[in-house]
């Protein structure tokens, strides 16, 4: 259990999140938001390099957040087995317990959905049948919010109005600098060196070659289209439950609970064992989905 | 004529009076605030309807049949053309057509339509949407005109 708690998993997800940024740099200079699935159509099939280009995007992206939550599940096994913040285990120095405690939790747990958006954004900008009926369903459940749901969609997608604009424009820069400002506190800290995690580059570098970034084109005798993996438990969810308690209320409360057990004031075991519950709910609905 | 003091005097006797006609003006100014926000309420809330987009079907329904769109599927019923929109009223997804069991089916989250628009099943609770179609061509018809709205 050790080796896990004090992996560098977080170093690791950083590094796989500068090869994302770099590559999608690369790739924003031949995108065409006018023309999105024709433009992800021409990076895949003509452009030079294109398709190695879109695969290194897509799984050094997917690497970064996976190996995200590897390392919030050990800064979690650490708080909550352990009694002790991970920065202990790592530094062997103290951590000051300031009155920004809660802030800076608040910051963090506000960081992986940012973090989750950004990846649900670059699934949208493919515009192919997965990425577009995203865009929309994601629009729908958002505009469903009570009071705020039109000025938050108007920020964060509009697709219907103004096509890929806004989720392009929030992909390129919004998201990315929100998320940097959430993680800006916790990662000022830590300095990540390309050499020390060789062996996470290369992992990237080697599925980028061998695997190719998914496309799904258009096609009218389909009936089943799954949603990116790590909404396919909202995506079952949502057959059965109003898109406001599917969408917005069910994860919110996972985003409470994980406040609750890194804070680690008050509550904590309940708070945990709720979380524990609410990840045995999703994953029993993203099962069923994935056989379906 | 009364003096000032006299006027005074009284108004110490009936306070409740000033303070009614002080509330009453209040009371006046917020009815007459909200009588002016309610229509500006009402005219920034409002959305006109989109304008009609006019699309042109250069083929012709067999009877029984189907032509597949982008944005509808055009069905031949008792040899009339009914145009029913793919967008799914549950969130928005293309629907597809099942050719065998005759009805529209979301694949995001397997609503069903039959072909008249109507809602069979799954979690969309809205029938789908029909546009108008006109014939082209008189009594030999060569294509349509749906109206998307």
């Amino acid at each position: 259990m050790k080796w896990f708690v004090e992996g560098k998993w977080g170093a690791k997800s950083l590094v796989a999140l500068y090869l994302s940024v770099l590559s999608g740099l690369v790739l924003a200079l031949q995108y065409d938001l006018s023309v999105p699935f024709y433009s992800t159509g021409t990076l895949e099939l003509i452009v030079p390099f294109g398709a190695f280009w879109r695969s290194l995007h897509f799984f050094s992206s997917q690497f970064f957040f996976l190996l995200l939550l590897v390392h919030l599940a050990a800064v979690l096994t650490a708080r909550y087995f352990y009694q002790v913040d991970k920065a202990v285990l790592s530094s062997k120095t103290p951590v000051k317990n300031t009155g920004k405690d809660g802030e800076r939790w608040l910051k963090l747990v506000l960081s992986v959905p940012v973090a989750l958006l950004l990846l649900f954004t670059g699934y949208i900008l493919r515009a192919d049948a997965t990425g577009a009926s995203a865009g929309i369903i994601a629009e729908n459940i958002i505009v469903s919010i009570p009071l705020v749901g039109n000025w938050l969609n108007s920020v964060l997608f509009n697709i219907s109005s103004s096509g890929m604009k806004v989720v392009y424009a929030n992909h390129l820069i919004g998201l990315g600098v929100f998320w940097g400002y959430l993680v800006w506190e916790h990662l000022r800290k830590y300095r990540v060196s390309w050499r020390n995690n060789g062996l996470v580059v290369m992992l990237v570098l080697v599925v980028s070659l061998i695997w190719v970034a998914p496309i799904e084109p258009f096609s009218p005798g389909v009936f089943h289209i799954s949603g990116p993996w790590f909404f396919i438990g909202l995506q079952e969810m949502l057959r059965i439950v109003q898109p406001v308690w599917a969408g917005i209320i069910f994860p919110g409360l996972a985003l409470l609970l994980l406040y609750q057990v890194v804070r680690g004031r008050q509550y904590t075991s309940i708070a945990f064992m709720g979380g524990v519950l609410w990840c045995v709910i999703y994953l029993v609905f993203t099962f069923v989905g994935l056989f379906r | 004529m009364k003096t000032v003091t006299q006027k005074a005097e009284k108004d110490l006797v009936r306070p409740g009076r000033r303070v009614f006609l002080a509330n009453a003006e209040l009371v006046v100014k917020f009815l007459a605030f909200f009588a002016l926000l309610l229509p500006l309420a009402r005219f920034l809330g409002f959305t006109p309807p989109a304008k009609p987009k006019f699309f042109e079907v250069n083929k012709v329904l067999k009877e029984g049949g189907f032509i597949i769109e982008a944005d509808f599927i055009l069905f031949d019923i008792a040899n009339e053309p009914i145009a029913v929109s793919r967008t799914c009223t549950h969130l928005g997804c293309k629907l597809n057509y099942h050719e065998l069991e005759g009805v529209l089916i979301c694949p995001c989250h397997k609503s069903q339509f039959g072909k008249d628009g109507k809602r069979l099943a799954g979690p969309a609770r809205l029938d789908l949407p029909i546009f108008t179609v006109e014939k082209i061509g008189g009594t030999d018809i060569t294509g349509y005109i749906v109206a998307i709205s």
